[in-house]
């Protein structure tokens, strides 16, 4: 009988601990949606959204964040662009080729990459990637989308590399013996029957990824010249998390609500983000 | 008959360990040849050099030589996914791709070149068919591999060799995971394609051996101990441990 008991205990407990996490994720998108909706609202859906001028200070005030939504999607997709293939490839060749001492090297190096804190990411970037694309391209200033979606794209790196890595290595060992004896080189091997073996893994590895880039706010405001443009490569930019996270310290009234309308559209981004990956992770799985 | 593989005193050595000693053996031509021996002995690290698999373990020394049709496999000009493709494989455990039955078949060949559909077709169906497992899975065929039962995966896996149209076929104790009728299933399918290919197995399972096999290799510690028609070795054998092994002594 004390053993019974003990046991609901445990289980009551263990429920408890599980559900404080979900209890947040509903508080934060409750309090999100309740204090996002009445700035929407205010300004009008369609002008919040595809209105090209963010003017929240000015006489003729305008709360139009279209230029930050495609900010952050262009930040992302090029983002991603750049590197997924580079994280996808150096997964591949530190899983499946790389000598002992090389992957033991770089996977530490990889592991410190991930605990750099964001704000030494946009610091190096600043100092460093900031004035030289400012020469290369004979630019006035060279705080752009560009320094950013390559800031951003060496963020993505440690956890593209790592999860792949872990997907690759989890492949059984059966299948690549099963494609060599066949005859098929180590090469056709990985490509053909380890990375298909792994692509959920693979694919897990970019949502991570996605999530990290679109959520992404101070090294993004340090290096894009945190302007309200229309985006533009070689133009100072300004993401939806940057947005939020420059202007939450002096706003008030409407302007303040607007911002919060701003992380309402980040979090249903990163809601949709979740929600397709997961579906194409979930069909493949299955098929 | 003639050798199709032959053993010229093969040394092998994992790291500081000798796990061959001084093997010559010749295995003729479409017959059967069961490779037996307690565990360790060294016949499935044996089977595994014929097609160079153990190319994949970095400690391993080999001192001798194997002639396949008359060529060295060591040689240095010997291109291993060509012996890989004449020498075929089935693994202890059926190892299906994590792909469609049809895929499983076409990978192969694919590899080696051969496309359009109707050449594929054609050799995924011939393929399953000398396989024995055409009718079970004919109408399934874009479903996935792993979804066969453990029997029917491994003929698969058989299919899956015949696919790339192999001389020989290296079978690593094909049945040891397989209930009693997929065992009978696979022996059936090994003495009707011994008409056409050479099949070396190795098995821990006497009765196996002697059920299809031609010749049998007796392994011990390394060593070949015995090796002739597989009725003189288990009804008169020259050699006392074979005799004790397969008595059921030891082992």
């Amino acid at each position: 009988m004390k053993n019974k008991l003990f046991e609901n205990i445990m289980q009551a407990i263990f429920l408890i601990l599980g559900l404080i996490a979900v209890g947040f994720v509903l508080l934060i998108s409750f309090y999100l949606i309740i204090s996002g909706i009445p700035a929407i609202l205010e300004i009008g859906v369609f002008k919040f959204l595809f209105s090209k001028s963010w003017a929240p200070t000015s006489p003729q005030e305008n709360f139009g964040i279209l230029p930050f939504i495609l900010t952050s999607i262009y930040g992302t997709s090029g983002a991603v662009l750049i590197g997924l293939p580079i994280g996808f490839f150096s997964a591949v060749y530190l899983s499946k080729f790389a000598p002992k001492k090389i992957k033991l090297i770089a996977e530490s190096a990889i592991n410190l990459l991930a605990g750099i804190p964001s704000v030494v990411y946009g610091l190096v970037g600043m100092l460093v990637l900031v004035p030289l694309i400012k020469i290369i391209f004979s630019l006035p200033d060279g705080a752009s989308l560009l320094a950013a979606i390559l800031v951003l794209s060496l963020m993505i790196l440690p956890s593209i590399i790592k999860v792949s890595i872990n997907a690759l290595e989890a492949v059984p060992k059966e299948y690549e013996y099963a494609s060599l004896a066949l005859g098929a080189t180590e090469t056709e091997t990985v490509f053909k029957v380890s990375v298909k073996a792994a692509k959920s893994g693979i694919a897990t590895a970019v949502v991570l990824g996605v999530c990290r880039v679109v959520g992404e706010a101070v090294a993004v405001i340090m290096v894009s010249g945190n302007v309200a443009n229309m985006p533009s490569l070689f133009q100072s930019v300004r993401f939806l998390t940057s947005a939020v996270a420059s202007e939450m310290a002096y706003s008030s009234g409407l302007h303040r609500n607007a911002l919060f309308s701003i992380a309402l559209v980040l979090f249903l981004f990163i809601m949709i983000i979740n929600i397709t990956l997961n579906f194409f992770i979930k069909r493949d799985r299955k098929g | 008959m003639k050798g199709i593989i032959n053993a010229k005193n093969l040394n092998l050595w994992y790291g500081e360990t000798q796990a061959l000693k001084n093997i010559n053996i010749e295995i003729p031509e479409k017959s059967i040849t069961a490779l037996i021996g307690p565990s360790g002995c060294g016949k499935s690290t044996f089977l595994k050099i014929l097609n160079r698999m153990n190319d994949l373990i970095p400690i391993v020394k080999i001192k001798g030589d194997i002639y396949y049709n008359g060529k060295d496999i060591f040689e240095k000009s010997i291109d291993v996914n060509s012996l890989r493709r004449d020498i075929g494989m089935v693994f202890q455990k059926p190892n299906p791709f994590p792909m469609s039955i049809y895929d499983n078949i076409a990978y192969g060949p694919r590899i080696h070149g051969i496309k359009g559909k109707q050449r594929l077709d054609e050799i995924v169906e011939n393929s399953l068919k000398d396989a024995a497992i055409w009718d079970e899975v004919k109408d399934r065929l874009k479903k996935n591999a792993l979804g066969l039962s453990g029997g029917q995966q491994q003929r698969l896996c058989i299919a899956r060799a015949l696919a790339v149209k192999p001389k020989v076929i290296l079978m690593d104790e094909p049945t040891s995971a397989l209930d009693p009728i997929s065992t009978s299933k696979i022996e059936e399918l090994s003495l009707k394609l011994k008409d056409k290919y050479t099949i070396i197995i190795v098995t821990h399972n006497m009765q196996q051996a002697v059920r299809i096999s031609d010749n049998t290799a007796f392994f011990l510690l390394g060593e070949l101990i015995e090796f002739g028609k597989t009725e003189e070795i288990f009804s008169n054998p020259l050699d006392k441990r074979t005799e004790n092994y397969i008595t059921g002594r030891f082992g």
